[in-house]
Order: C-alpha cells, then sequence, then structure tokens
C-alpha cells in the first residue's frame, strides 16, 4: 500500500480512536456486564432464588383473577412466562387499552407453590447495566431510548471501521500476534498490548462490532427504510414485518387453558414452552404465540402460533416466518450476548469483552503518550495531561461506577418504582466522581491506580454485603439448586482480588519521570515508520 | 419561510464542507444519506420479494456503511467519495419517489 494512503487509513482509525474511544470502552465495558443479567437478577432479587415447585398450582386461575376488573375487549395482549431456574415464578404481564385512555402496562409474579403474589421488585441493578449498554437509558426529553439504541449502534459501525482501518495500518500483523515488549518504554508496552488484543479477539471484535451494530442502527433504519419504501405509510411497514395483526371478531369465547398450553409439546422437538403471548384475549379471534427453547442455541425461540380457543395450529407470519434472513436476524441478538454457549462461553466472552475494552483504553492511551512525550504533539503538554485524566477518569470511572450500584441496590430501601432512578443516582455520583478525583490526584498514572483499587476494595467487600442483606445463606442457596446468586458473590470476590493485585502492580507515575524528569521517548517502530529500503 | 431559510442555510454549510472538508463531510453526512436511500432504493427497485429483501438490506446496512466510510478515506482523490455518496443519495432519493410504493 502507497505511503500516502496508509497514512490516510492510519488517521481514520486514530482519530475515529481519540474522538469515539472513550465512547467505545464505555460500550464495550457495560456490554461485558449485561451478558450477566440473569445472573445479576438473581442477586439483586431474593423472588429468583425461589424453590420450583416440584407440582406448582395452575396459572390459569391465577391469571382470570388478576384479570377479572378488566373488560376482555381493552386487554391489548396478556403474556405469561412459565417458571424457569433463572425465573423460578410465574411471571404475567398484560396491557389494558381502554377506548378513553392511554394504556397501562400490569405485570405480576406468582409463587409457583402457594399461587401467592410475589412482591413487587422495581428494576434495578441488572436492568441498569443491560439497558445503559443498550440504549445509555436515554432520556426521554432528548428522544427516548430508540434515540440512544441509535447512538450505542453507531459505535459497533465505528468499531467496525476501527477494526478494517487497524488491519490495514498494520503490516505485520502476524508478528504482532506474538509481540509482547515488557522491558520496553510504557509506551512500547501499551502499543503492544494493544496489538495483541486487537489481533488475537479480532473474530470476538468483528462479531460484536456488527451485531451490536445491527441491533442498534437497524432500531432506527429499518423502519426508516420502510417508510421510504412504502412513502410514510407507516401500517404497511408494520404488516409487513408483523404479518398483520388479526382483528377481534367482538365474539366472546373462553380460552383455551394457559395450563393445557403448558402442557403443549413443540411439534418438532417435543421441548414444552417456556412463555406464551396472547392477543384478542377472551374473544373468538384469540392467537397464542408459544415460545419454546430453541433446537439450536444460535436462536432465542422457536415459535408456534395457536387459536386461542381451538389450539388449532396457525401459520408463522412476519418475523416468525421461517425464513433464511429471518434466521439470520434470530441469531443476531444471541451471538451479541453470548447465550449460545452457556456460562463457560459467557465468560470468554466476558474477558474478551474486557480485553476489548482495554484494547480502546490503550489506544487512547497510546496515543497521547505519543504526542505527549514526542515531537509529534502539536498541543501543550497541558492538553495532553487532560486528555490523559479524562481518559482515566471515564475508563476506571465507569469501571467504578458499575461496582457502586451494587451497593446502592443491595441498601435501597426506598419505593420500588423509584429503585432504577436512584441505581442511575449512584452510577453517575460515582462516576463524576472518580472523573473528579483523576482530575485532583497527582497525575494519570496515580489516578488509574488508586480508582483500580477502589474498585477491587468495593468488589471484595460484596460477597459480605450480600451475605448481610441477603435473606437466606449462601450455602442454603446451594443446597437448593440455586448457584447463580452464590456465583456471582464468588465471581466478584476474585474479580476484587485480581484488581488490587494489578493496581498493586501498576506504577504511580510515569516510568523514571521522578523529581520532573521526564523519559526520554523511545523510538518504536510504528505503523508509519519508513519501510526498509530494499536497496540498502 | 423559516424552514426554507433552515433548508437553504443547511445546504450552503453542507456543500461549503464538502468542498473545504470532503472526506470528513462525506464520512459523517453523505455516507448516511447515501446508505439510506440507496437502501431504500435497491429495495424498491430489486426483481424480489419484498420481505426478504427488507430483510436482507437491514443485515447488509452496516456493512454498506462501514464500506462507504471507508472508501471515504481509501480513495486518492478526496472528492470522489463525496461525489459518489451524493450521487448514489440523489439516485436513492429519484428512485424513492418514482417507484410506486409496493402493492
Amino acid at each position: 500500500m502507497e505511503r500516502d494512503r496508509r497514512v490516510r487509513i492510519y488517521d481514520a482509525h486514530s482519530w475515529t480512536g481519540i474522538s469515539l474511544g472513550l465512547f467505545l470502552f464505555v460500550v464495550c465495558f457495560t456490554g461485558s456486564l449485561a451478558m450477566f443479567y440473569h445472573e445479576i437478577k438473581s442477586w439483586e432479587d431474593p423472588a429468583r432464588r425461589l424453590a420450583i415447585a416440584e407440582t406448582p398450582v395452575p396459572v390459569q386461575p391465577l391469571v382470570d383473577a388478576w384479570l377479572a376488573d378488566v373488560p376482555a375487549n381493552e386487554i391489548a395482549f396478556v403474556g405469561v412466562d412459565f417458571p424457569s431456574p433463572y425465573e423460578p415464578y410465574y411471571y404475567g404481564r398484560f396491557s389494558h387499552a381502554p377506548e378513553d385512555g392511554p394504556s397501562e402496562f400490569h405485570e405480576r409474579r406468582w409463587n409457583t407453590a402457594t399461587g401467592e403474589v410475589l412482591p413487587d421488585r422495581g428494576e434495578g441493578l441488572a436492568t441498569w447495566l443491560l439497558d445503559f449498554h443498550r440504549d445509555l437509558m436515554w432520556p426521554d426529553f432528548l428522544g427516548g431510548r430508540q434515540i440512544g439504541r441509535g447512538i450505542v449502534g453507531i459505535a459497533g459501525i465505528v468499531m467496525l471501521l476501527s477494526i478494517v482501518t487497524g488491519i490495514l495500518t498494520h503490516r505485520k500483523i502476524l508478528k504482532e500476534v506474538f509481540t509482547f515488549r515488557r522491558q520496553r518504554s510504557v509506551r512500547v508496552k501499551w502499543k503492544d498490548a494493544h496489538n495483541f488484543l486487537g489481533i488475537w479477539s479480532l473474530p470476538f471484535s468483528i462479531t460484536i462490532a456488527f451485531t451490536g451494530a445491527w441491533l442498534g442502527i437497524v432500531a432506527l433504519l429499518l423502519p426508516i427504510t420502510g417508510l421510504l419504501v412504502f412513502k410514510g405509510d407507516s401500517d404497511s411497514v408494520i404488516d409487513l414485518l408483523t404479518g398483520g395483526e388479526t382483528q377481534r371478531a367482538q365474539v366472546e369465547a373462553p380460552m383455551l387453558s394457559l395450563d393445557d398450553v403448558r402442557a403443549r409439546p413443540h411439534t418438532d422437538s417435543g421441548a414444552l414452552p417456556v412463555g406464551v403471548f396472547a392477543i384478542n384475549w377472551g374473544d373468538e379471534n384469540a392467537e397464542y404465540t408459544i415460545n419454546y427453547a430453541p433446537d439450536t442455541e444460535l436462536y432465542y425461540y422457536e415459535v408456534e402460533r395457536i387459536s386461542g380457543t381451538t389450539g388449532d395450529s396457525l401459520p408463522l407470519t412476519g418475523l416468525l416466518e421461517p425464513a433464511a434472513s429471518t434466521r439470520v436476524i434470530g441469531a443476531i441478538s444471541p451471538l451479541h450476548y453470548g447465550t449460545y454457549g452457556g456460562i463457560a462461553l459467557k465468560f470468554l466472552y466476558f474477558a474478551l469483552g474486557i480485553g476489548l475494552s482495554a484494547m480502546v483504553a490503550l489506544g487512547n492511551m497510546v496515543w497521547i503518550e505519543r504526542r505527549a512525550h514526542s515531537a509529534e504533539g502539536t498541543r501543550s503538554p497541558r492538553f495532553y495531561d487532560r486528555l490523559s485524566r479524562l481518559t482515566a477518569g471515564v475508563c476506571m470511572g465507569v469501571v467504578l461506577a458499575s461496582v457502586a450500584i451494587f451497593y446502592v441496590d443491595a441498601f435501597y430501601t426506598g419505593s420500588e418504582d423509584a429503585r432504577i432512578f436512584w441505581i442511575g443516582v449512584g452510577y453517575f455520583a460515582a462516576w463524576f466522581a472518580a472523573l473528579g478525583f483523576a482530575f485532583v490526584a497527582a497525575n494519570s498514572y496515580r489516578a488509574t491506580r488508586y480508582l483500580l483499587a477502589a474498585t477491587g476494595a468495593g468488589l471484595v467487600g460484596l460477597p459480605l454485603v450480600s451475605a448481610l442483606t441477603a435473606d437466606v445463606a449462601p450455602w442454603s442457596l446451594l443446597a437448593a439448586g440455586h448457584v447463580a446468586a452464590p456465583a456471582v458473590d464468588l465471581t466478584l470476590l476474585v474479580l476484587g482480588i485480581a484488581c488490587l493485585w494489578v493496581a498493586s502492580r501498576l506504577p504511580g507515575q510515569r516510568g523514571g519521570a521522578k523529581a520532573g524528569i521526564e523519559q526520554r521517548a523511545e523510538p518504536d517502530a510504528g505503523p508509519l515508520s519508513a519501510p526498509p529500503n530494499p536497496a540498502a | 419561510m423559516l424552514p426554507w431559510a433552515v433548508g437553504a442555510g443547511a445546504l450552503l454549510g453542507l456543500l461549503w464542507s464538502s468542498w473545504r472538508r470532503p472526506r470528513l463531510t462525506a464520512s459523517i453526512v453523505w455516507s448516511t444519506t447515501a446508505t439510506i436511500f440507496g437502501t431504500a432504493a435497491l429495495t424498491l427497485l430489486l426483481p424480489v420479494s419484498l420481505k426478504p429483501t427488507l430483510l436482507w438490506m437491514s443485515i447488509a446496512t452496516p456493512l454498506i456503511w462501514v464500506g462507504f466510510l471507508f472508501w471515504c478515506h481509501w480513495d486518492a482523490r478526496p472528492y470522489r467519495p463525496v461525489i459518489g455518496t451524493v450521487l448514489l443519495t440523489l439516485i436513492g432519493i429519484a428512485a424513492v419517489v418514482a417507484v410506486p410504493p409496493p402493492a
């Protein structure tokens, strides 16, 4: 590749990194935690640690009693999830859409052994971690969550571009696979680590970037494209994608029992349903869409559609229709969240996700270091110092904030409706505190070290908090077969010890930079260094 | 009057930035519009069933977008990506306006 082109590609790589690298770090790091939504939910929510009854009470009477006061023709949909190891209760939800008012969403959980209604639990820690990754909890007054989702999707596009430009920038990519010069300057070490992590995690990075971009931007762009194709007719777009919704016949009819639906095996696999979704409740045209565990893990659900009154099978339509395109789309989310290979795969995804985050941060630090301590920098030393502190504060701040909200959730005693709000307050308070600390610390090295140590201490303390606040001891949970919550405690403890160990190994200042004596910039063969002259 | 003035001002601003910073403007603005209108036009024009085309286009959208972004930095001539993406946008708009919506 000619030198001018290489410079342009390198500039595209480095400028996308330095302008959007911190945002990419936040998206990658929060994504690494978001994968453990169900496990963290088990840690925070006592209802998820109940035992599933060997002979559960029927669910139909519970739902009937719940819906008794609502006119059937005002029920937009009813959904029921059957008990599972992660959600060991019946979970029901319905939307009440009165003709003369706004729609209301209702949800309820029942104990499978007694049929008692379980106490409400507001969305909290796990939801924040997942949704902050998915849509940044983007506020309604700025356009709502859909906008946030699109912005996160753009991070996927930027990452794809960075991957392509990064590959082309590195001429000695095979050599860099095995290069890590520990005894060299901090810049060379960071650069080697950036390259090493980037190359080894390449298939993972491409997968995550593509699937993340699709999940984010398609939520915005698919409706736009559909509206352009149909000249603004949004109903036609919805009909095309959903297959068109069956209308109510306005003839009352008894619903097929949810307990019968629960016992209805999948036609091909014989698997039992994990949940059901009903429309036109109590009407002759009622329909059930039944979700089954998939026959391949690279898919969320197998689906069957039946009449809600007779149980006759109905054809699948819209995005549920079996086709190559819908199969590919169905695989995108499991690929992104690593749900297709059990807990071991999730830990692999976690390690690779943290590696990806570190690679992004290291790329920024190399860029700053290269300019702060060589002739390449055109701005003042103070500018690069602030940039370095900003990088340390944002990156370590989001890590610390993610730990801080475990404490907020554990000690929260207010209204369940406000739980998620206070989780958010705790998150941003810890994040801004870390950012402030990064700017008042002696230097960005020390800030990173202390913030990592604080994170480690916070993680180590969490199992203790869990033991103090939980209603059931960890060994009792294990005896009852609930592994998730004790496993989260153990993982937090191990991660905490690892953070403390790494923090103890980190330098408190730039290597050799004592009493104002700056380390001399060490030359390294960067991607733009002149190629060897074959004639020489 | 005000919307027209704002629109005209935005268009002039885009033309000016396309002249002054062709790669940057093509990356941020024209690659996005070319992706949106290009995929919509392809969905309308390809002689195959609409739903699978729309879904496959949605799957390809991230790759198409990144392809345009990459081209903005790959091409040796700075104005070629601008002209290309603007032309694709205009062709896409023309197709969307001219081709009747599917039945």
